[in-house]
C-alpha cells in the first residue's frame, strides 16, 4: 500500500480547547475514505489543516511521503491536495468552462501567463473537455455559473476541484443541500474518478458515505474514536453511541 | 466535437463586438469634425486613461482606491522632469514616467493585499497624501507649490511637432489611449486575466485551486499603476505644466466617481464615464460659471437613484425593440 495523504499526531488548539487532538490516520493511494463524525466533532478544523488554512498546533502532514505541514495553500494544491468546500465556492460571473479551463491552466503553470490564450492550447481544451463531460456539463458550459441549477453548480464545484489535478480530494460534504432524488448525480460523477486518485470525503448522508467508502474513520471530540470498514463501522458500539445514537 | 466547442467558447468573449468598432469610429469622428474642442477632447481622452487604470484596480481585481492620483502624479512629475532636464521626445519621457509609476505601484502593491476594503482605501488615500506632501516639499525638483516650468516638449516621435490648437496632441493622447487600451482588454482575456477575476470574484476558491492570490494581485496593481502614470504623463506633456493638483485628492475621488457612472468590470466604462463626465462638466460650466459642480452632483445623485442601468439601457431596449419590429 503506498501512502497517498498522512497525518501525524496532528493537533490544533485554540486557547483553552483541543478542536483536533492528535489525529494520525494514512489514506493509500486511490483510496475511497469517509471521515463521519457528529456535529463539533472538529471535521471542519481538520480540513483547514489539511488544506493550509489553518495551522496546526503540533504534528505532521505528509503527501505522497514529503512533509507539507508548513507549507501555503497554493503549494499544496500545486503538490497536487485538492477540497472542495461544504457551501459552492464558485465564481459566479464566470462560465463553468472559463472556471474549469482556468484551474487547467494553474496546473499547467499558465495562471500568470500574460501571452497565451486558452483556446489556441491543446491541452487546456482536451482537458476542460473531459472534466466537463465527466460531470455532464457541457450542455451548460457557456451559462453564467450564477444561472446554473443548484444540483449543477455542486457538481461544478467537485468538477473545478478535480480540474486542479489532484492526488488526493477532499470532499467537503458534495452532497449538502442537493435534494434526494438528484444526489445519484453526484456518486456518478464520484465513481468515476480516476482509480489514481485518493478520496476523503466528509459527509453527513450515511447513505452515500456507505455507498461510496472503503474506508470509515470515525471523528469524535477532535480524536479519532474508530476507523474500519463500513461493516466494522455500522456494528462499533463506540460509534452508535456518539453518532448514530442509541438505537 | 466537444473540442471545437470548447475551443470556441473559449475564444468568444475575445471578440470585438460592434459596439466597440461604433465607440471607436465616434472617437475618430469627434477628433475630426470637433477640431474646435481639441482641449476638451484632450482633457477627457487623459481621464478617460485614467479611469481605464482605476477600472483595472476596482473593476477587474475588485480593490478599492480612494488614492490611483498618486500613479497619476508621479508619472505627471516624471514626465515634465525628462522633458525639463533635455530628454523632449515625449514618447520617450511617456515610458520613462510609466515606469515610475509602475514601481511605485509595485511598492505599495504589498499594502493593499491586506485587510478589508476600508483598509485598502484608508492606505491608498495614505499614500497619494504621502506623494503630495513630497511634492510640496521637494520644492527644488518639482516647484513646490508653484508647480513644475520650464518643460520642453518636442515633436512626438521626432516628427510630429504640437500645435498651438492642440491638435496634435489630442492625436497622441487618443493615441495612447487607444494603445492602452488593446493592451488592457488583451490583458482581461490572457490566463492572468482569468486568475484576477476569479480572484476578485471569490479569493477563498482561487486560492484552493491553486493560484497565489497576492502574486497576481501584484501583478495588476503594477500594471494598473504603470496606465495610471501615462495618463498622468499625457497631461503634464500636452499642457507642458504640472502642479500639486495632479497629486491632489480629488483627483483620486473624481476618477472613481467617472468609473462608477461608466460601469466597472467591462474597461469600457472609464471611458463613457470620462465622456458624460467631461461633456456635462463643460455644458455646466458654460451655463452657470459658479455652480456647476452643484448641477454636476445632483446629476449624479439622480443617475445612481434612478439606477445607471435603467438610464444607459434605455437606448439598447428601444433599438432591440425597433430591430424585432422591423
Amino acid at each position: 500500500m503506498t501512502v497517498a495523504l498522512e497525518t501525524r499526531l496532528l493537533q490544533r488548539r485554540f486557547g483553552g480547547l483541543i478542536a483536533t487532538s492528535d489525529v494520525s490516520f494514512v489514506l493509500p493511494v486511490g483510496g475511497r475514505y469517509a471521515l463521519i463524525g457528529p456535529n463539533g466533532a472538529g471535521k471542519t478544523t481538520l480540513i483547514n489543516l489539511l488544506t493550509g488554512v489553518l495551522r496546526p498546533s503540533s504534528g505532521e502532514i505528509l503527501l505522497n511521503g514529503v512533509d507539507i505541514t508548513g507549507t501555503r495553500q497554493d503549494q499544496r494544491v500545486a503538490a497536487g491536495l485538492v477540497r472542495t468546500f461544504q457551501i459552492n465556492q464558485l465564481f459566479p460571473a464566470m462560465t463553468p468552462l472559463q472556471s474549469v479551463a482556468l484551474a487547467t491552466a494553474r496546473l499547467l503553470g499558465l495562471d500568470g501567463n500574460l501571452l497565451r490564450r486558452l483556446d489556441r492550447n491543446q491541452e487546456v481544451v482536451q482537458r476542460s473537455v473531459e472534466v466537463l463531460e465527466r460531470f455532464g456539463l457541457m450542455d451548460v458550459m457557456s451559462q453564467p455559473v450564477a444561472t446554473l441549477a443548484y444540483g449543477r453548480q455542486r457538481l461544478l464545484e467537485i468538477a473545478l476541484a478535480v480540474a486542479c489535478g489532484p492526488k488526493v480530494l477532499l470532499l467537503d460534504e458534495p452532497a449538502a443541500g442537493v435534494p434526494e432524488g438528484e444526489r445519484d448525480g453526484i456518486l456518478t460523477g464520484l465513481s468515476a474518478l480516476p482509480r489514481d486518485i485518493a478520496v476523503l470525503m466528509i459527509e453527513h448522508d450515511m447513505d452515500l458515505v456507505f455507498r461510496f467508502a472503503e474506508h470509515i474513520l470515525v471523528l469524535a471530540a477532535g480524536a479519532i474514536l474508530s476507523e474500519g470498514s463500513p461493516a466494522e463501522i455500522a456494528a462499533d458500539p463506540k460509534v452508535r453511541e456518539v453518532y448514530l445514537g442509541h438505537a | 466535437m466537444n473540442h471545437q466547442r470548447v475551443r470556441q467558447a473559449l475564444a468568444a468573449p475575445r471578440r470585438l463586438r460592434t459596439t466597440e468598432f461604433v465607440f471607436w469610429l465616434a472617437t475618430i469622428a469627434a477628433y475630426v469634425l470637433l477640431p474646435e474642442r481639441s482641449l476638451l477632447l484632450n482633457e477627457t481622452a487623459i481621464l478617460g486613461l485614467f479611469a481605464l487604470s482605476l477600472d483595472l484596480v476596482l473593476g477587474i481585481a475588485g480593490i478599492v482606491s480612494l488614492g490611483h492620483a498618486a500613479f497619476f502624479g508621479l508619472g505627471a512629475y516624471t514626465a515634465g522632469l525628462v522633458g525639463k532636464i533635455g530628454l523632449t521626445e515625449p514618447v520617450l519621457g511617456l515610458l520613462v514616467a510609466g515606469t515610475a509609476a509602475g514601481v511605485l505601484g509595485f511598492a505599495t502593491s504589498f499594502l493593499v493585499l491586506r485587510g478589508s476594503d476600508l483598509t485598502r482605501l484608508m492606505v491608498t488615500l495614505s499614500v497619494s497624501l504621502v506623494m503630495l506632501e513630497l511634492a510640496n516639499r521637494l520644492t527644488s525638483l518639482t516647484g513646490g507649490a508653484d508647480g513644475l516650468q520650464g518643460i520642453v516638449i518636442g515633436a512626438v516621435l521626432g516628427t510630429f511637432e504640437f500645435d498651438m490648437f492642440g491638435r496634435v496632441a489630442v492625436a497622441y493622447s487618443l493615441t495612447v489611449l487607444f494603445l492602452a487600451f488593446l493592451l488592457a482588454r488583451w490583458l482581461l482575456h490572457t490566463p492572468f486575466g482569468l486568475a484576477v477575476r476569479a480572484i476578485a470574484a471569490n479569493p477563498l476558491r482561487s486560492a484552493a485551486i491553486g493560484i497565489p492570490n497576492n502574486r497576481r494581485l501584484v501583478g495588476i496593481y503594477t500594471i494598473a499603476a504603470v496606465v495610471a502614470g501615462l495618463a498622468g504623463a499625457l497631461l503634464a506633456q500636452t499642457t507642458q505644466f504640472v502642479s500639486l493638483d495632479v497629486l491632489a485628492f480629488h483627483r483620486s475621488a473624481e476618477v472613481m466617481l467617472v468609473l462608477v457612472i461608466g460601469g466597472t468590470g467591462y474597461l469600457y466604462g472609464g471611458l463613457v464615464g470620462a465622456v458624460l463626465f467631461k461633456l456635462l462638466q463643460d455644458q455646466l460650466s458654460d451655463l452657470t460659471p459658479q455652480y456647476w459642480q452643484f448641477w454636476l452632483g445632483l446629476i449624479f445623485v439622480a443617475l445612481v437613484v434612478v439606477g445607471r442601468d435603467r438610464v444607459f439601457g434605455a437606448p439598447q431596449a428601444l433599438w432591440r425593440r425597433i430591430r424585432s419590429a422591423a
